[in-house]
């Protein structure tokens, strides 16, 4: 429906329902504004915008006033200008003139209204209000109180998008104030520093700062999960110093919103930890080497292991940070040029457990990237706390209810943030994901015709005969009411979406969790709804390296390598960007398969763990200091661009393993062009091509607690330690927040093992066993022992075995049976 | 008391300072109350359409500086002019009443209350500087001296204490004045469950008042000068519902300190639990007496589930009960618990028992027990307790136009029966009822005869089997405006029907007092009470809702379980019973009124108000489903967007 209007005289035909100010902007009318923000509901704070009306006494706001047919709209009326005038003077009453020394300097937009206005002198004056400053929410943002102008953007930006509602306004008139009301409910994400138009926040991370005509600001993609944010690198002397998204604001999957490992862990790409040059160990010593001594090091090791033992006994562990140009230099120069089978990435330990599963559903999901989250009837989010791994894809769930009352499905064996705004709650005992995905399925489809007519049906069914309501209620201990709402929701909703979580892949038979939750999908699809599947995973190019993996084909994976080392099979190993000692569980175990080792080269952009066993040591570039492409969680290709020269000597992952080829002679073009063309090459063919949608059959056997005083370990990803122990350890902003682990429990579970609130006592598994202190919370489901932080500085990891799913071989790190002991 | 010296409202002038007090003209468009309390005379008062003076002690340049002081205490803080520019204009207004002001000072705040006014985001901006720029034009003279050094009053007698409030028509209409205005805007900013935080502030009933409440705020909402009201009764349904449909505790107010005093409740109606609920929260041991089996008395037994689904219902007093307040159902005072007992028992009684019997109709055959004759409430009771009072009936003729004879006859259909009737002696227009409901009852195909009246019920071997009915038309208007209906005398006829149930009114049982207790009581059986203490004769014993006002809605009866509670904590503290300043201020506000449905807003309309999906007629009348479903979260969002925010601040010098 359009309505016609003029403003200025100008005849315009415009969308009913959108505000005076949106068609303005759209026909390039200037209003000017300070509170409105794009992304979020009208504010109206500033009264900057008011426009009169003819025929209306009042001037209107133009931000909140919408459109109506025949109104006549005069932006620029000698009464409008002066209240934005008289409005103005009443901001700067008392606003510091400290410009020179504000962060927000050369970019503040009450710096251009004051210029734009003319405002030369203040007329109105007023006591400043006296108070006491208090941090603010997150120590990684300062809050400054008299260049606050109330905008309320933060605050509207923390309840609104984020769902945090940490910080609110306090107190009335002249002395409200912006305050941290909840600030344990913070997620550090900062979208509050990212909407304030003034100075008022400040990023209180990196000591660096460069003046806007001091630095460069370019786009790029965020080099953290899998998300694929679109985002602003700000360089000053060749470092970053600061991460924006204004200029890429109207981009998704984002549109503007980052987490807090994009926005504030940027600055371990300038830590002065990055190693300076290539280092060779002489004598269990590092010593300094030239690239060419480190080429031949490298060449001299792996040529050895190739005669004597073949290149079977050679492998390639990569992260799945890496670039697809720099995965697919290396796959060409290992598997092509040296015929070394074994060859995997770090996907392995997350997304890889959906291998099959992933692509049978997304294969006829015809909802293919993540704004369609805002076009679900209903949402369901299973394995893993979204707010905490993808918080960006959260954000965009709590925009979706906003707009369209979606309804919310949240299945975990936690509570999640996500929770206080789901429909249908099925927090499940631990292990226990099968039953409900199985018991939903039956519940909501089990007499639907399209969905028993497709293939798998027949024999899944008869899995299903035990999976009653009541029956998957009494073993996963969920509430009924709650697993009859979500039946319900997915029975009605004519378009679903599911994110797939990732901790769901990383406990025991975690592949077959997969499976049940992809043929829930199925059922939904069968049954005719359209449907959208997002699997989550912690790396940037996740989806990337889990492609190019594939087309190269087979051979041992990340785990197997590590067990082959240590069973002497696997004599070389190249780690790429990756440190199996962090990310893998039983450390003793991985230690000892390193040590067995011939040779160990680790090509990094910070010394690891497992370069500590290293004999050649390369370094290597971030994400801001290359060129190339990540496959993000929606399938897409999302442009990484150089923000910054390489730091020291350090290259790419690409141009590295060129050089080897070429020095080695190995018969592979490596050449940029000739790299690009295969990776599109690879991801032109991804997707679409596999056949037969049927649902897959799963088996399941119920978690056993053995003994009285066992409990299930589920670990929680923090939001700022959702990474595998690399590179971003050097953000300053982790020191900020701390490292400190947390572990949360049942108070019945504390009473029944005589656990008091703050006590030490000892978790123990065969491997070894960890001293903690738990926090007793309602929250936690009985009998689990919920773990929120980084195993880096826990230790938790040596209690671990080493296991992994049967089938993808997705190491076992997200659930662990422990003893409790008093010490 | 006496007449006005000065008024300016809405811009209408009234100066009668150079006048004897003989030759005083009245003030235009506001009429002060004689008295602020007992005798206590209003001394000025300042508020959003001017100011009126009737001390000539009191000085303007004084008064506006109390009048801006609240204004800066009240502004929300959220836009600029009113946050900051009050804040200028208080200053500037203190410089020239302690003399210290600077020429131009009166230019300056006109120019920058012109700017509040007309840029400001709601009302308390837009209507506060108002008053202080009228002051400053009509006493520009006082302004002046003020500006010399030389303000009044110069030892005039004493100070006059300024009490002040802010209100807005919405709540000032609300019988429980819930803060409507904040509630709404907190659902437009998503914040759903801080806006049943601020619900729960007035009324432990939001879900109930959500469903079933006669809304006197949406009759009193300015949006409806611009195009029509905000469907606040819905949004705090929706309010109510998301905290219900997305599972969250209750977040309710931890009660004080125990006060080792103990209240007994008689009855669990609207206006019992309410005035349990805010005993509870302030440590009082309370328990209940309730002689059915269920809470809610009226509103769980005379609303049917269509309309209040049972669930609905029960959580709320579930919520009351898990803040300590006992329970016992079952239990009827004077038959199971004598007064006597209570009295020992507790240390303040309240009683709460509405209205439940049914008036009688004065025609031939009502008092002769014949199966089919069913009162109303009795029928509804009957219905919500999951009986048909007279399975073999098919027809029932309802007597009534109230809410009551609508829920009959919607019920009946809904017990299968099959041809439903309703006889009212007046027209539609008259009807008591509420117009969504009869609406709804139409569409339902419920037959109306109106402009009749019954005078026989006809019956054979004990059953109704038919009613005559006399033909009505109506002459001139009565005590309550309507116009009285008048039988025309030879025009009877008869209607056959199985069921006769009348739902004229309803009657007040107080037979389980005993004679010991010497309550007083009106003709009509309704307990008399203080109006300032809410103490009936006897001490210690108060009363509110039905049995106090004679049936009426269930905001009235929960609001005055909610005061009572107030008054009981008083009494129960030593402290002097009676109305507070804001209650005083609320009195106040209602005499001179808030709401001016003839203001024009000056802003452009045309944004319709959102309405409920309903079942549809044809499905619904079969049901007891709940007849709608409540806003989607992105249509509460767009309506609550409607509110224009109405605060407003009003302040008395006494």
């Amino acid at each position: 429906m359009t309505v016609h209007i003029t403003i200025n005289g100008k005849e315009i035909e415009a969308e009913k329902g959108k505000t005076i100010l949106e068609v303005a902007r759209e026909n390039d009318i200037y209003i000017p504004t300070l509170c409105y923000h794009s992304h979020l509901h009208p504010i109206g704070s500033c009264r900057l915008c008011v426009v009169d009306i003819e025929g209306y006494p009042m001037p209107m706001a133009a931000c909140t006033t919408p459109v109506a047919e025949g109104i006549k709209v005069h932006t620029n009326t000698g009464r409008v200008l002066k209240m934005r005038r008289q409005a103005m003077e009443l901001i700067l009453v008392n606003h510091p003139l400290d410009c020179p020394v504000c962060d927000k300097g050369g970019e503040c937009r009450l710096q251009d209204l004051a210029y734009e206005f003319g405002i030369d002198e203040q007329p109105f004056h007023a006591k400043k209000p006296e108070r006491d400053h208090v941090p603010f929410s997150t120590p990684l943002i300062r809050q400054w109180y008299d260049r606050c102008v109330l905008c309320l953007r933060c605050v509207h930006v923390c309840h609104e998008l984020v769902g945090n509602a940490a910080i609110d306004i306090k107190e009335t008139g002249y002395r409200t104030v912006v305050y941290p009301v909840a600030p344990e409910r913070c997620y550090s994400c900062g979208e509050c520093l990212s909407v304030c138009p003034v100075g008022a926040l400040t990023e209180a991370v990196n000591p660096l700062r460069g003046r806007l005509w001091q630095i460069e600001r370019k786009p790029t993609t965020c080099g953290q999960c899998g998300v694929g944010c679109q985002l602003e690198v700000s360089v000053f002397e060749n470092q970053p110093v600061n991460i924006k998204t204004d200029d890429v604001a109207g981009e998704g999957p984002n549109y503007g919103s980052l987490c807090a490992r994009g926005r504030f862990f940027y600055d371990y790409v300038g830590s002065e930890e990055r190693l300076a040059g290539p280092k060779v160990k002489k004598a269990d010593e590092w010593v300094d080497a030239t690239w060419d001594e480190a080429y031949e090091s490298a060449i001299d090791h792996l040529r050895e292991v190739m005669e004597t033992s073949g290149p079977e006994s050679i492998g390639f562990i990569a992260s799945s940070r890496l670039l697809n140009e720099d995965l697919v230099a290396l796959y060409e120069f290992a598997k092509n040029g040296l015929g070394v089978p074994n060859v995997d990435t770090s996907h392995r330990l997350d997304l890889a457990a959906g291998d099959g599963a992933d692509e049978k559903v997304q294969v006829v999901a015809s909802h293919k990237d993540l704004d369609s989250l805002l076009a679900a009837d209903v949402i369901v989010v299973a394995g893993g706390d979204l707010d905490m791994t993808a918080q960006v894809v959260a954000n965009r769930i709590r925009v979706a209810q906003r707009l369209r009352d979606t309804k919310i499905i949240v299945i975990n064996p936690y509570r999640s943030r996500l929770d206080e705004i789901s429909d249908a709650i099925l927090t499940c005992n631990m292990g226990t994901e099968i039953p409900v995905f199985n018991g939903l399925l039956k519940e909501a489809f089990g007499e639907n015709d399209a969905v028993k007519g497709t293939t798998g049906w027949e024999e899944l069914s008869k899995q299903l005969i035990d999976y009653s309501a009541e029956a998957v209620c009494d073993a996963a201990q969920v509430d009924r009411e709650m697993f009859d709402k979500a039946a319900t929701l997915l029975k009605e909703a004519g378009s679903v979406v599911f994110v797939r979580g990732n901790t769901l892949g990383q406990a025991p038979a975690g592949s077959r969790k997969i499976k049940a939750y992809a043929n829930l999908a199925l059922a939904c699809h069968a049954a005719g709804k359209t449907i959208g599947w997002f699997p989550v995973t912690a790396y940037a190019n996740g989806v990337g390296s889990r492609l190019i993996g594939n087309a190269y084909g087979d051979g041992l994976t990340y785990g197997e390598m590590i067990q082959a080392a240590r069973d002497g099979k696997i004599k070389a190993l190249v780690v790429v960007e990756e440190d199996p000692m962090a990310a893998l569980p039983d450390t003793a175990y991985v230690k000892e398969a390193l040590e067995a080792l011939d040779f160990l080269m680790v090509v990094d952009l910070f010394e690891t763990r497992a370069s500590g066993l290293a004999d050649l040591l390369i370094p290597s570039c971030s994400f801001m200091e290359k060129t190339g492409s990540f496959v993000n969680m929606e399938g897409k290709r999302r442009e990484v661009k150089v923000v910054m020269a390489p730091m020291g000597q350090a290259r790419t992952v690409g141009h590295i393993f060129a050089d080897i080829a070429a020095k080695m002679k190995v018969e592979v073009d490596l050449a940029p062009e000739t790299v690009a063309g295969r990776v599109s090459e690879i991801l032109a063919k991804a997707g679409g091509t596999n056949g037969g949608v049927g649902f897959s059959q799963v088996t399941y056997e119920a978690p056993r607690m053995e003994e009285n005083g066992h409990l299930f370990l589920v670990p929680v990803d923090l939001h700022y330690n959702h990474h595998y122990g690399t590179d971003d350890i050097f953000a300053t902003a982790i020191d900020k927040l701390g490292k400190e682990p947390k572990f949360l429990m049942n108070p019945k579970d504390a009473a029944r093992l005589g656990v008091e609130e703050g006590s030490e006592v000892a978790i123990k598994t065969e491997r070894g066993e960890v001293s903690v202190s738990p926090v007793l919370t309602e929250a936690v489901k009985e009998g689990h022992l919920v773990y929120k932080g980084h195993y880096r500085w826990s230790g938790l990891q040596s209690l671990f075995a080493f296991d992994m799913d049967e089938e993808t071989k997705t190491p076992v790190t997200g659930f662990l049976r422990v003893k409790l002991q008093k010490p | 008391m006496g007449g006005v010296l000065f008024s300016c409202w809405n811009g209408k002038v009234v100066d009668n300072r150079e006048k004897k007090p003989e030759e005083f003209e009245p003030p235009v468009d506001i009429s002060l109350p004689a008295d602020f309390f007992q005798g206590k005379d209003v001394k000025a008062f300042m508020g959003w359409g001017g100011f009126v003076v009737k001390d000539a002690g009191v000085s303007v340049v004084d008064l506006c500086v109390a009048f801006l002081e609240k204004v800066q205490e009240e502004s929300c803080g959220q836009c600029i002019p009113c946050r900051i520019g009050t804040k200028v204009m208080l200053e500037i207004m203190r410089d020239i009443a302690d003399g210290k002001g600077k020429k131009g000072d009166l230019e300056t705040l006109k120019s920058l209350g012109e700017t509040i006014r007309k840029s400001s985001k709601c009302t308390i901006g837009q209507t506060s500087p108002a008053p202080v720029i009228d002051a400053i034009t009509h006493f520009k003279e006082d302004f002046e001296k003020a500006l010399e050094g030389k303000k009044k009053p110069e030892g005039e007698g004493e100070k006059p204490r300024f009490v002040s409030k802010v209100t807005a028509p919405c709540m000032n209409a609300c019988p429980s004045h819930l803060n409507v205005p904040r509630y709404v805007e907190l659902i437009k900013d998503g914040r759903f469950l801080d806006s049943l935080e601020v619900i729960r502030e007035n009324t432990c009933l939001p879900g109930v008042l959500g469903r079933v409440c006669v809304r006197p705020c949406e009759s009193n909402c300015r949006r409806a000068n611009v195009d029509e009201s905000i469907s606040i009764k819905y949004l705090k349904r929706f309010a109510a519902d998301f905290e219900l449909e997305k599972h969250h505790d209750p977040k309710l107010p931890l009660p004080t300190e125990k006060k080792g005093k103990k209240v007994g409740i008689i009855g669990a109606g609207p206006s019992g639990v309410t005035c349990a609920y805010y005993l509870a929260e302030k440590g009082y041991q309370v328990t209940i007496f309730e002689r059915f089996g269920e809470p809610g008395g009226m509103s769980a037994m005379g609303i049917p589930d269509y309309r209040l689904p049972r669930p609905i219902l029960r959580r709320e007093v579930e919520i009351i009960q898990s803040m300590g307040v006992e329970i016992r159902y079952n239990t009827m005072v004077g038959r199971d618990i004598t007064m006597k007992q209570l009295r020992d028992e507790f240390d303040a009684i309240f009683i709460a028992v509405g209205a439940q019997g049914s008036s009688s109709m004065r025609v031939k055959g009502e008092d002769a027990g014949y199966k089919g004759f069913i009162p109303g409430v009795k029928y509804l009771l009957d219905i919500n307790q999951g009986r048909d009072p007279y399975p073999e009936g098919k027809k029932v003729v309802v007597v009534g136009g109230g809410n009551v004879a609508i829920d009959c006859v919607r019920c009946s259909f809904r017990i299968g029966k099959e041809d439903v009737n309703l006889v009212y002696r007046r027209t539609k227009k008259e009807m008591p009822a509420d117009d969504v409901e009869i609406k709804d009852a139409e569409e339902e195909q419920v037959n109306f005869h109106f402009l009749c009246n019954p005078t026989r019920i006809i019956a054979e071997n004990g059953k109704v089997v038919g009613v005559e009915l006399i033909r009505m038309e109506l002459g001139e208007p009565d005590e309550s405006g309507r116009r009285r209906p008048i039988p025309i005398e030879g025009s009877e006829f008869v209607i056959d029907t199985d069921i006769i149930v009348p739902a004229i009114g309803q009657t007040i049982d107080l037979s389980f007092i005993d004679a010991d207790t010497q309550l007083e009581v009106t003709r009509k059986n309704t307990i008399i009470v203080n109006p300032e203490t809410m103490m009936t004769s006897v001490e210690g014993i108060f009363s509110a809702g039905d049995c106090v006002t004679g049936p009426g809605a269930l905001v009235e009866a929960a609001g005055g379980g909610r005061t009572a509670a107030f008054r009981i904590h008083q009494y129960l503290s030593g402290e002097e019973v009676k109305r507070t300043d804001e209650e005083l201020m609320e009195d106040f506000f209602s005499a001179i009124g808030v709401y001016d449905p003839k203001e024009d807003i000056g802003i452009i309309d045309g944004r319709e108000r959102k309405h409920l999906k309903m079942l549809p007629p044809e499905t619904r009348k079969y049901t007891f489903d709940e007849v709608e479903a409540g806003f989607p979260i992105n249509e509460a969002i767009e309506e609550a967007d409607r509110c224009l925010r109405c605060y407003r601040i009003g302040l008395v010098a006494i």
